[in-house]
């Protein structure tokens, strides 16, 4: 079997394990697993509780449970929502593409643009102008996301009118939408690319000091040559790690911006469900999450190896 | 090897070059008024201990010094002085016209690079050929070198033994058949056997592109083995230098004699005394603290003098 086939059994089997778990837990924590399957908050009549306890087979054996639990998750029924009087999966879907139009734009622009002027960063440490942007960046770096997002949100919003207040939309056309998203994306682009910027530097330094760097200068590589053709492969490696924890939460790290930008995204559903303890949202996104996690993992596992062929090999 | 040596021009001049290190420390004084001549299809050999300075020699006329190094003197080559070319001129002498051989064959390469790409790069870099291109004549060079199979190109340095990775050096520092070949101590960490290898492939690359050779050892049966002239040095001096076979055979500084007495064939006797410091190098000669032969006069600064000839030259007040 070839490496990269085990590597997805390996994963795929955390999955399993995961989505177990989440069978498990509602029922053995303590108190009444359907108040723990519906969220505590939720009135019901002793009739309705019969019934309910009847229809979610909470009556049956365990393993009928299990199974029954299973063939929901295959067919995507996450449960319902007695909050939002929605199913679950329903609730998510829709959430789920206003939370990626901001955050993949973000965190891919974050990650090509961090990842290149770090190494350019790194590469020229020494000179005032790369002090300065490094300076910069680490203020942004240093600064919460929730401050930064109020602070662009008051000034360039509020004082100055130039973007929307809150929101994916107003009329809904793309135009519109693209002018709500600007701000947050532009905020959220500067984290991420804070932090890829800080790791990438002062990997490019690490690197550009071993033997091979010195080497490939003694060949007659000039300037960035050597950068582009020796180093920066060598020292994006710990970027790809950072990218798969980036993209892994890409849900939660969104919330701060979502809340503070009152958009209503996957975060501020996990944030909504957290408050009014719905536990049907709760447990759905946990599954949504636990896929983009071990996924993501996943593919910068595999890209890793194309990369680094010490890593193919062993 | 052709010993026809004394009619060749020469091809790189080192003139007065000396290096001294600002450390935290003091200052290092790792090479002083080094001055040595390489004529065209020679091979010239730099010996003497670890630490006397050889290797940052080599690594100074290239240019490859650490921005700590206060480098003087002159390295003139194609009517150039090398040590005040700009950065940018200095990048297509090197790997084009001079090319080095580093002594960690298998940290030097890139551990992420396929060797074919590694051997193939100094053409695009300064021949702009096409990639493709580039990696035929690397196949080429390397099947002439006999690693012919087609599956080494692809393979990566940790996929190779040191030995292996030392060729793959040696085959990507004669691609663009340059002037002059540096190897700076080529055979360190090597077994005999692969290092006698090495040295025949060496000289196998000297015969194909009529290169001279900078060889840097500290290995003297090395030297021997393949070098027309050989320099002793000793704490950043060059202390002896002439034909390998008269400086090897008889000796007149001291400190040869005795280098030559540790070696098996000599008897294994041990210089007495242990190495300067080369913060606070001895006065005068500074190998008269360990000298059998040392005088009053030893304390005292001795130039570099020719004897019989423009060939045999040494630095001792003996002579």
């Amino acid at each position: 079997m070839t490496l990269s086939g085990k590597k997805a059994i390996r994963y795929l089997l955390a999955i399993i394990l995961i989505f177990s778990l989440n069978f498990a837990i509602p029922r053995a924590m303590p108190g009444d697993p359907l108040a723990n399957l519906l969220g505590e908050d939720v009135m019901l009549t002793e009739e309705s509780i019969v019934e309910l306890r009847a229809k979610m087979g909470l009556d049956l054996p365990l393993h009928q449970q299990f199974l029954n639990y299973w063939s929901d998750v295959i067919r995507f029924d996450l449960g319902y929502s007695y909050h939002l009087h929605s199913p679950v999966c329903a609730i998510i879907l829709s959430r789920m593409k206003w939370t990626l139009l901001l955050a993949v734009p973000s965190l891919v622009l974050g990650a090509v643009l961090g990842t290149l002027l770090g190494a350019l960063a790194g590469w020229k440490s020494r000179e005032a102008c790369q002090k300065f942007e490094t300076g910069l960046v680490l203020m942004i770096y240093c600064t919460p996301p929730y401050f930064l997002s109020l602070l662009s949100l008051y000034a360039l919003s509020f004082k100055l009118g130039l973007f929307p207040l809150k929101g994916f939309y107003s009329t809904g056309s793309a135009l519109d939408i693209a002018h709500h998203l600007l701000l947050p994306v532009v905020v959220m682009t500067l984290f991420s690319l804070s932090r890829n910027y800080m790791i990438m530097r002062g990997s490019v330094i690490q690197e550009r000091g071993n033997l091979y760097a010195t080497y490939a200068r003694a060949k007659g590589l000039y300037g960035e040559e050597i950068l582009f053709r020796h180093v920066f492969k060598n020292a994006i490696l710990p970027i790809i790690t950072l990218l798969a924890l980036d993209f892994g939460f890409i849900l939660s790290g969104a919330l701060f911006i979502e809340i503070v930008f009152s958009m209503n995204g996957m975060g501020n559903l996990i944030y909504d469900a957290l408050l009014s303890r719905d536990y049907p949202v709760l447990q759905g996104s946990f599954l949504v999450i636990t896929i983009m996690v071990v996924s993501a993992n996943l593919l910068a596992d595999l890209l890793y190896s194309h990369i680094d062929p010490r890593v193919r090999w062993q | 090897m052709s010993m026809h040596n004394d009619m060749n021009a020469p091809v790189l001049q080192v003139v007065g070059l000396s290096v001294r290190f600002k450390t935290p420390l003091g200052l290092v004084r790792a090479a002083e008024d080094v001055t040595f001549d390489i004529h065209e299809k020679e091979t010239l050999s730099l010996v003497g201990e670890t630490g006397c300075g050889k290797s940052v020699v080599a690594s100074a006329i290239m240019q490859l010094l650490p921005g700590n190094a206060v480098v003087e003197g002159q390295a003139l080559f194609s009517k150039r002085d090398l040590l005040k070319l700009e950065e940018k001129e200095i990048s297509r002498v090197r790997g084009n016209e001079i090319s080095i051989i580093f002594q960690n064959p298998s940290l030097s390469l890139n551990p992420i690079i396929e060797v074919g790409e590694q051997i193939a790069e100094p053409l695009q870099v300064h021949r702009g050929m096409a990639r493709h291109q580039s990696h035929q004549v690397a196949k080429g060079l390397l099947s002439r070198l006999g690693l012919g199979e087609r599956s080494l190109m692809r393979m990566y340095p940790f996929q190779f033994s040191g030995g292996m990775n030392q060729r793959v050096m040696i085959a990507t520092s004669m691609i663009l058949s340059p002037k002059i070949i540096i190897a700076d101590e080529p055979t360190k960490g090597l077994d005999r056997a692969l290092a006698r290898d090495v040295v025949s492939e060496i000289e196998k690359i000297l015969d194909l592109t009529g290169a001279s050779l900078l060889l840097i050892t500290h290995d003297i049966s090395l030297a021997k083995m393949i070098s027309n002239r050989i320099a002793v040095m000793y704490c950043g001096e060059i202390v002896e230098m002439g034909k390998c076979k008269d400086v090897l055979g008889e000796p007149l500084h001291p400190y040869t004699s005795a280098l030559l007495d540790c070696l098996p064939e000599g008897g294994f006797k041990p210089i007495p005394g242990a190495s300067p410091s080369m913060i606070h190098p001895p006065q005068g000669c500074k190998f008269h603290p360990r000298c059998p032969h040392k005088t009053q006069k030893c304390t005292q600064k001795q130039r570099i003098r020719k004897i019989d000839g423009d060939e045999r030259q040494v630095r001792c007040w003996l002579y």
